[in-house]
């Protein structure tokens, strides 16, 4: 989704003093506040003043509220954009007003409503003051999620928080419930009539001479008190001589009334006026910019500052008098003044305007309204070559724009239908965008040998070629691939860049990962000369990945680096990654301060641009960091966001490592149980689909619950596939947690054996982490070690506080209560994950007794729970 | 009961007379005045249609007076 915010949609509309005030409406309005209620309705049909009454309460000098505006609009029907609207309405209004619920939703950006909806509801229910948030044409919105979602808001209500909504019908809420429970005040059409005292007050301040009262009768049973009809019979009175016969001529259904008076009401205009208005009320915001673009009116300021004087339905949404729009009857009324070819035209004029403002999104949203296929698929394809419609991220969006085409439109356009194969394919609808990229060399055929059409050409190839590559059809990406380049010109910089990076992942799949590394780097060089900072990025990123994969810590943290500096400092999204493979390179040696600067930046990032993988390798980074740092909530909250982003997004590729990843952190803080349950779904799944990551995540599960007869079998052949194909990174834990296998078996040579290996690899690069995280025993392990490779182990025993390699001292001599040799004991085996039972089998003591050391250890720990206590002991260095 | 799929022919009947220059809003239906001042929207819809035209009724502000459905032929 696109995260930056239409300002106008939180636009409170002006009250105007010299307005009809309503006082026994605002005073039910404010009863409804004061009395702790959690819901006003004001429910009506169109032109009922239902939006002024609001206003007018929102400016009385009465509410004490603290009130925000949101006005909801048909692209409201999506529960994701609702809540971040509606929580940024309240954070517009005040930062302390649910921004934490704000923070949540652009992690998630979809939303996985209750998480957000409970973090906003716990903000919001820590309010000293009454806030309101007024939901201004709810009936716009359809999607039962969102009732749903508003109704969860209701049951829940925090004390000094209250709803209004504004709607031309009932919202399928509990409202006999709501209105039984005294919960509700209610604002229905029969109550927003006029009566005829404040028809006669109204009337008496908007005409300019008294009307006699028989006229002021007539007109309020002509108009039965409807503020639109009341209005619009002002303004035509205005030039009469005669209002008595005036009134006399209309009289029928509202809608008819509304015809009358509003015609009435236009003719009285200039031919100038009545132009202007009809041309521009195809607009759904208007400025005087856009206006002239449609009118050729080069006064349109003065046109809509006269509007706005003369209060002709127009309605200011910002506060310097640039945005406005017309009043929905009034918009619709002049509408119907348009014929089919001038309302075309003018949709026409409105997208082209949007596209030279930049706004290519509009622009293609009036082009689609034109229903000029060919217009609208020009439109589109120009939006296409912008690159800002592309990194938005939203390709949900831009296939529903190809999805609103006909399917001759782009059977025409071989450029546009070679961009639909992208988008297509980006949705990861690869049949679809195969047979775009089919269409296109179609197309091409018809079309005499230009350089344009061998270009298109050859990108077709490509792009068909990054299909089979992700599909996992190696000799054919690599085949489509070599065509595709073979004929793009090599000047086609990003056309190449695109294809090298193809060849990357062709290769990286087939374990070829020098050649992978080649072409990605190639491919981040080819987009750089193209001036496409995105992919040139992108393309580092999965180099520097791959050369973590390898091991070699070093070499990935130049590529970040390289790619951090080519960036220079332009935050773009895919930057996000950049850092964040940074970042947890630094957490991996310990670096952790300079970790958690890039890991916040980059995950913030990736953010921003919508990046979710990017973000759940953020988040899963974090939480570890977090963990670490003994900041259990922070953890556990980024946890929870992974999970969130894996329900909302289908992402197997990724559920399936967070899992795992998930798994580890559980066993770090000694919840054992949470991992077990985690290391029996991939059991049932593993002989089919086994990968490196889940079988040292198993090794480890299988580590803590001491059945180590069972780990060779799953570390021996991974170790030596990842030997075979230089996974470096694979063979240090593997290694490593074999030699704690080793070691915990007793049979300390091996386990010397399996360390050396893992630290030949690992110190060289400065892993740290993988090493410390293991706690004691991997201390008892670097000290056997220590007389064959004294530098490396006395750099990791160096980097645990207060732990000097060269005076092993015990850590435990750190706290001001030390725990006794049995409590060390008894730490350890928590550390390991043990329960109490397991604790007192292992130390042969009673289960009461276990209790009672365990107790022991987390009171001198200054612990409150085990996963508390294991943190605080890794950071004491135990 | 099984769920109606079927489009059915509607009658809807709405007050007062509807100017010819809101035609457009209901393109493909039938509009006609009654002589006793009322006006009726008439076509052949599946529910999602009808609830359409609801909608456009609610948003042109017109008063329903009636809808009425006519059975299908077997």
């Amino acid at each position: 989704m696109n995260q930056t915010f239409l300002e106008t949609k939180f636009h409170i509309p002006p009250w105007r003093a010299g307005s009809i005030s309503r006082p026994r409406l605002v005073q039910r309005l404010n009863a409804g506040l004061e009395e702790g209620r959690s819901l006003t309705l004001i429910s009506a049909p169109a032109g009922y003043g239902k939006t002024t009454l609001v206003a007018e309460w929102i400016h009385s000098s009465q509410n004490r509220a603290k009130t925000a505006w949101l006005s909801l609009d048909d692209a409201d029907n999506d529960l994701g954009r609702f809540l971040s609207y509606a929580v940024a309405a309240l954070c517009r209004k005040d930062e302390s007003l649910g921004c934490g619920a704000q923070n949540l939703l652009q992690m998630t950006r979809s939303a996985s409503p209750t998480a957000v909806l409970d973090a906003w509801i716990n903000e919001l229910a820590a309010l000293q003051q009454p806030v309101c948030l007024v939901l201004d044409d709810y009936h716009v919105i359809a999607r039962p999620e969102i009732h749903e979602a508003l109704e969860y808001c209701l049951d829940h209500h925090p004390p000094h928080f209250h709803w209004v909504i504004t709607t031309r019908a009932d919202p399928p809420l509990p409202l006999a419930r709501l209105r039984a429970r005294q919960q509700m005040t209610e604002i229905r059409a029969q109550d927003l009539r006029f009566t005829p005292q404040e028809a006669h007050q109204f009337f008496a301040h908007s005409t300019r001479s008294p009307l006699p009262a028989e006229t002021l009768q007539a007109l309020e049973t002509r108009t039965e008190g409807w503020a639109v009809g009341l209005q619009l019979a002002a303004l035509a009175l205005q030039n009469r001589s005669d209002p008595q016969a005036f009134v006399e001529t209309f009289r029928g259904s509202h809608r008819y009334v509304l015809d009358y008076l509003a015609e009435e009401v236009l003719h009285q205009q200039s031919e100038e006026m009545q132009r202007f208005l009809i041309q521009t009320s195809i607009l759904d915001r208007l400025n005087a910019s856009v206006c002239e673009a449609l009118t050729g009116q080069a006064n349109s300021q003065a046109l809509l500052t006269h509007l706005e004087q003369a209060n002709l339905f127009i309605i200011p949404l910002d506060d310097q008098r640039g945005w406005y729009r017309y009043h929905h009857l009034f918009a619709d009324y002049l509408r119907t003044g348009l014929s089919s070819a001038e309302s075309v035209e003018l949709q026409r004029k409105a997208a082209l305007w949007h596209e030279a403002q930049g706004s290519s999104f509009e622009a293609v949203r009036y082009a689609l309204a034109s229903k000029q296929p060919d217009f609208a698929a020009e439109v589109i394809q120009r939006a296409l070559e912008r690159e800002t419609t592309w990194s938005g991220g939203n390709v949900a969006l831009l296939s529903s724009w190809l999805d609103a085409l006909p399917a001759q439109a782009l059977r025409s356009r071989p450029q546009l239908s070679l961009n639909a194969s992208r988008i297509l394919y980006l949705c990861g609808r690869f049949d679809q965008a195969e047979k775009c990229i089919a269409q296109t060399e179609e197309a091409l055929q018809a079309l005499p040998p230009s350089e344009e059409v061998e270009e298109m050409r050859a990108l077709a190839h490509i792009y068909r070629g990054a299909i089979f590559a992700v599909r996992g059809k190696l000799p054919q990406a690599l085949e489509e691939t070599a065509a595709g380049q073979l004929r793009l010109s090599p000047d086609h910089h990003l056309g190449q860049a695109r294809a090298f990076y193809s060849l990357g992942l062709v290769h990286e799949h087939s374990a070829q990962f020098e050649t992978a590394l080649r072409h990605y780097l190639r491919a981040s060089e080819e987009a750089e000369t193209a001036g496409v900072l995105s992919l040139a990025i992108h393309a580092r990123c999965a180099a520097a990945q791959l050369e973590i994969r390898q091991g070699r810590l070093g070499r990935a943290e130049q590529i970040c680096r390289t790619a951090l500096a080519a960036a220079e400092n332009t935050p773009i999204p895919p930057l996000g990654l950049a850092k964040i493979i940074l970042g947890s390179i630094l957490l991996e040696r310990n670096q952790l301060e300079d970790a958690q600067n890039l890991l916040e930046e980059g995950t913030a990032l990736a953010r921003q641009g919508g990046l979710t993988d990017d973000v759940i390798a953020g988040l899963a980074s974090l939480a570890r960091l977090y963990t670490l740092q003994n900041r259990l909530d922070e953890a556990e909250a980024a946890v929870q966001s992974i999970r969130t982003l894996l329900t909302v997004y289908d992402l197997p590729h990724l559920a399936r490592y967070a899992g795992a990843y998930l798994a580890r952190l559980h066993l770090y803080t000694g919840r054992q149980a949470a991992a077990e349950t985690w290391a029996a779904d991939y059991r049932a799944v593993r002989a089919a689909a086994p990968f490196p990551f889940g079988e040292l995540t198993l090794a480890r599960v299988l580590l803590a619950a001491g059945a180590w007869d069972d780990i060779p079998a799953v570390l021996e052949p991974i170790l030596e596939q990842a030997q075979r194909s230089g996974e470096n990174q694979t063979v240090i834990e593997a290694a490593m947690l074999l030699a704690r296998c080793r070691h915990a078996r007793r049979e300390t040579q091996a386990a010397v054996a399996y360390m050396l290996q893992a630290l030949r690899l690992a110190a060289p690069e400065g892993y740290a982490r993988l090493f410390l995280d293991e706690g004691p025993p991997m201390q008892e392990l670097l000290r056997l070690v220590r007389p064959q490779a004294p530098a490396w182990a006395d750099a990791l025993l160096s980097a645990i506080p207060g732990q000097p390699a060269s005076n092993p001292a015990s850590p435990a001599n750190a706290l001001p209560d030390p725990l006794s040799e049995q409590e060390m004991r008894v730490l350890a085996l928590i550390m390991e994950g043990q329960s109490n039972q397991e604790i007192a089998d292992q130390l042969v003591i009673s289960v009461g007794t276990a209790k009672w050391h365990v107790h022991n250890v987390l009171q001198k720990l200054g612990a409150k729970n085990r996963p508390q206590a294991i943190a605080r002991a890794r950071e004491l260095g135990f | 009961m099984t769920p109606e799929h079927q489009p059915h022919n509607y009658h809807i009947c709405i007050a007062g007379h509807l100017d010819d220059r809101w035609l457009r809003w209901f393109e493909g239906f039938q509009v006609t005045c009654s002589p006793l001042g009322h006006t009726e929207i008439s076509g052949r819809m599946d529910q999602a249609a009808l609830h359409g035209i609801f909608n456009r009724i609610r948003d042109l502000s017109l008063e329903i007076l009636s809808v009425q459905r006519e059975p299908n032929e077997a």
